[in-house]
């Protein structure tokens, strides 16, 4: 009996050493993200199967440019050094061999370079091809993606009108490289491939009628599968990772995160590294190579290290913010857009289904999930605690509930901002300080009204600035019969006027200011605070917050936030990645939401910014209906102000008190 | 003996067959009832048990404080007033409207008969659609006559149906035999018609008054929000409301009081006709 209880409690011993830790939180080592030391001009790379890591240089000299080949191992030390004659920018390794091609004289000249010899010999000449951006080696054939001039005025049509998809005669090719003979692919409009473990060739292709697809070839038969059209939108490259042929990409959003997908669509997709910007790709084994995109640094990632979680995490959304998306930080997030019925319903059935709610405190839902408590409290979540305490203290207030609970996670706060040039501003008349009064502003918006020089100097947006004003007039009081209320109504129905059209000015002052740091305005509204970040070390523009028409002195701001499903099916997994998206957060600290002065630029614009976002208050919406909708008619002159004011009493008082 | 045995063997037989029906029977009303159970009796008590607790994330029991604050919130208790109001003005209209055209439809004129399925199209229609007839009809009409107007124009057609059925199936020779004994119109209609078709106007009546409670989707389409004119605010608004706000609590009392309040109605119709047949 000793004995079996002996191997009993034996086995379970060594049984929970094999279990591996779910709650081990993962920390980054120099194994999972590697920097190569490598020379700055990098042009292109391949890795063997062994980790030997081989990759092309020049030195542009005088009178001619030196390609050199040198080669790592796979901790960074160099190994060999190689001197190629030809003029390249592109390599593949095969089989002890380097392939590459020479488009010098115009011609594609593909060249084999042997390691071992150190010698190259020319393979063939391929007079229509060009800009040969991809290479594969797969036994005695190298496949190639390259321009085909015979096909670079080829027609196309799209298959989906917002489709970012363009053809410029882009051809799938097949070389034999006993023979040099060339067979082009079957495939019409090819956009990149990649090798699978199966040595089969995954292409991802455009088709008019379907949009984008994978098509797999089959290297030995020569034959293709059946087209899975996908909903992955464009990028220029994938390599396949596993052999279940999941593939790692670049995704063109927000964050440019790497990603890892599957080429079944209903599988989801993981975010593994934020704003990767890398270029040229290589998988082996279990790590993913990439050259970033200045050409300067060649890195490599463990693609288990990165991936977690065995579920997807479900996030609902109403269709408020369709594009947005916080980062994966390695989990499988499957988003759902529900109606506001809709997420009601889940909400209240306490629907086991879905784990996150994502949401905007402009929704009329988002207070209510604090005052029903549909919330999991993330109080002993790790890294929460931290991460509130680096947030502004009022965002923290935001998060935290009569209880002390904490019942959402805020992601990013938004605040309405003024960006002023002053000097522009007194050429014209037109003073702008750091705080603005409502009848300047009034005035202000009143010269732009009546001087057309200034249109194309000013920029806002009518709604969001009136919500902002009821905003701050409803955090104040408690209903619309208030001398103040009929004040700002008739000065908002004289200056800013009824109007289908919510943006008033030049619509493009905003991208000029980003895009080509044009300053030459007076005016311009914006309340993204991503875009503010991104505009924040233009030193000569200063910013201001909308003027407050209460003794509320605080500026309104809006947060996007998680809270967590307490009916969760997937809730370990959930708080998990919670716990991670903090840690993101924090790290890259790319939203306004920090009270460290420190982790922003430099400058006198972000000062201003600092300390608009600073003195915030968020705020959670009401219903439109109550009064915008009434309002509306006021500016249209199809209702009367008293009326207004009547039935607008009459709806909040409903909807506080029913 | 033989004749004995016989019978016995007849008599076995029949109780056989009748427990066999009687099986069948409890195995029909079997299924009716766990469909019952499943989609009404447990919610029903799911629904009460929510109505007894702070929160449905919490669960802290709170005994009747959801009743005491639902019955002193002054928009339950207008929704209340406002669709007892709809019973008490639309129902009586409605079935003495239907009552009047079934009476035309299965004893006089004869043009009418023609026109009968008139009577049915509202049912048919999309609310949605005789909303929007509804809103030019009645433009800038904030009182409450357009959704008292539109309740009685489309429930009229279920009550035609009810009633003129009621009246077709009083047989002829009943009349015949009382013209014979010498009553008038009068004491025909009093003494055989309004006894025969009583049970088929109370289940009406009950009928409208269930339905009158269900007055939301088209009050919805017509002022085109969840915050109607105060006349308008029914118990069906309030428990909406309540639930886009995410307070099931609040939800779940208000539909216990109004299912309650329909069992009353129900109970006191059931009650009436009993005294009635006494």
């Amino acid at each position: 009996m000793r004995k079996y209880v002996f191997l009993l409690i034996t086995l379970v011993f060594i049984l929970s050493a094999c279990e591996k830790s779910d709650n081990q939180t993962f920390t980054q080592s120099e194994d999972d993200y590697f920097t190569y030391k490598v020379d700055k001009n990098i042009n292109s790379f391949d890795v063997d199967e062994n980790g030997i890591l081989y990759y092309l240089t020049f030195n542009a000299a005088e009178d001619h440019v030196e390609y050199i080949l040198k080669t790592l191992d796979s901790k960074g030390a160099l190994l060999n050094t190689y001197p190629i004659t030809e003029t390249t920018n592109k390599i593949v390794y095969g089989d002890g061999k380097i392939y590459y091609f020479d488009n010098s004289s115009g011609t594609a000249s593909l060249y084999e370079f042997s390691l071992a010899k150190q010698i190259s010999v020319k393979i063939n000449d391929f007079t229509d091809y060009s800009a040969i951006s991809q290479m594969e080696v797969i036994g005695d054939k190298l496949y190639f993606l390259g321009i085909n001039q015979k096909n670079i005025n080829k027609d196309y049509s799209l298959a989906e009108i917002n489709d970012r998809f363009t053809y410029s005669g882009e051809t799938l090719g097949c070389i034999d490289l006993n023979t040099g003979t060339l067979t082009e692919l079957a495939v019409e409009f090819p956009i990149s491939f990649s090798k699978a473990f199966d040595d089969n060739l995954v292409i991802y292709a455009y088709d008019e009628n379907g949009g984008y697809y994978f098509i797999e070839y089959n290297t030995h038969e020569c034959g293709f599968s059946k087209k899975t059209y996908h909903k992955i939108d464009m990028f220029n490259q994938f390599k396949i990772y596993n052999d279940k042929k999941d593939f790692i990409y670049i995704k063109l959003n927000l964050t440019t995160p790497l990603t890892s997908a599957s080429i079944d669509p209903d599988k989801g997709e993981i975010e593994l590294v934020p704003y990767f910007k890398g270029g040229e790709m290589i998988c082996r084994g279990d790590y993913t190579y990439s050259i970033n995109i200045d050409a300067t640094q060649i890195v490599r990632i463990k693609n288990s290290s990165y991936i977690c979680g065995k579920d997807k995490i479900t996030m609902i959304n109403t269709d408020f913010y369709e594009v947005f998306q916080p980062f994966g930080c390695g989990y499988t997030i499957e988003q759902k857009f529900l109606t506001d019925e809709e997420m009601a319903l889940s909400l209240l059935s306490q629907d086991k289904n879905f784990d996150i709610c994502l949401m905007n405190s402009k929704q009329t839902i988002s207070a209510n999930i604090r005052d029903k408590g549909s919330f999991y409290p993330l109080n002993e979540v790790e890294g929460v605690k931290e991460y509130l305490e680096a947030c502004f203290p009022y965002i923290k207030d935001a998060a935290t509930n009569s209880d002390g609970d904490i019942w959402m996670l805020p992601i990013a706060v938004d605040m309405p901002v003024i960006f002023y040039n002053e000097n522009v501003g007194s050429e014209y008349g037109i003073e702008l300080t750091d705080s603005i009064g409502l009848e300047d502003f009034f005035s202000i918006i009143s010269k732009f009204n009546e001087n057309t020089e200034l249109e194309n100097l000013y920029y806002y947006d009518k709604v969001s600035i009136m919500n902002n004003f009821f905003y701050q007039y409803l955090r104040s009081y408690p209903d619309f019969n208030n001398p103040t209320f009929e004040k700002l109504s008739k000065l908002i129905k004289k200056e800013m006027k009824y109007s289908e059209v919510r943006s008033i000015g030049n619509v493009n002052l905003m991208f000029n200011f980003s895009f080509y740091k044009e300053d030459n305005f007076i005016f311009m509204y914006n309340d993204d605070s991503s875009y503010q970040l991104g505009v924040s070390e233009r030193n000569n523009i200063r910013a201001c917050g909308l003027p407050y028409i209460t003794d509320d002195k605080t500026n309104v701001a809006t947060c996007l936030f998680l809270c967590v499903n307490p009916e969760s099916k997937n809730l370990k997994e959930t708080l998990q990645y919670t716990s991670s998206l903090c840690g993101y957060l924090q790290t890259l600290k790319d939203t306004m939401m920090f009270k460290d002065r420190n982790i922003y630029p430099q400058g006198n614009l972000m000062d201003d910014l600092y300390n608009i976002y600073t003195n915030g208050d968020i705020q959670f919406t009401l219903p439109d209906e109550l009064f915008m909708d009434d309002f509306t008619l006021y500016l249209k002159g199809e209702k009367e102000l008293q009326d207004v004011i009547k039935d607008s009493n009459r709806r909040l008082d409903a909807f506080l008190t029913e | 003996m033989k004749n004995h045995s016989i019978l016995r063997k007849q008599e076995h037989k029949r109780t056989r067959h009748k427990l066999k029906w009687n099986t069948k029977c409890k195995l029909c009303i079997g299924l009716s009832m766990i469909g019952t159970l499943i989609f009404f009796v447990i919610p029903y008590i799911r629904v009460l048990y929510y109505s007894l607790i702070d929160n449905q994330f919490r669960r802290n029991f709170v005994g009747i404080s959801n009743y005491i604050d639902t019955l002193s919130n002054k928009y339950f208790l207008l929704a209340l007033k406002n669709s007892l109001l709809l019973i008490i003005i639309c129902v009586p209209v409605l079935i003495l409207l239907a009552l009047f055209i079934s009476l035309a439809l299965a004893y006089g004129i004869k043009r009418l008969r023609a026109t009968r399925v008139a009577f049915i199209l509202p049912m048919l229609l999309p609310t949605a659609s005789i909303v929007l007839v509804w809103r030019m009809l009645f433009q800038n009409n904030e009182t409450v006559l357009p959704i008292y107007l539109l309740f009685i124009w489309k429930n009229i057609g279920i009550c035609i149906i009810l009633l003129t059925a009621a009246f077709t199936s009083i047989e002829q020779e009943m009349f015949e035999a009382a013209s014979l004994e010498g009553t008038n119109t009068y004491q025909l209609h009093r003494y055989i018609t309004v006894p025969l078709i009583a049970p088929t106007i109370l289940f009406t009546i009950l009928l409208s008054i269930v339905n009158s409670f269900k007055v939301f989707k088209e009050s919805y389409l017509y002022y085109g929000g969840n915050y109607p004119p105060e006349n308008s605010y029914t118990l069906q608004y309030y428990m909406n409301n309540n639930f886009l706000k995410l307070d099931y609590q609040a939800l779940a009392t208000g539909a216990i009081l109004t299912s309650l309040l329909i069992f009353i109605i129900v109970l006191g119709g059931l009650v009436l006709q009993r005294r009635y047949y006494k």
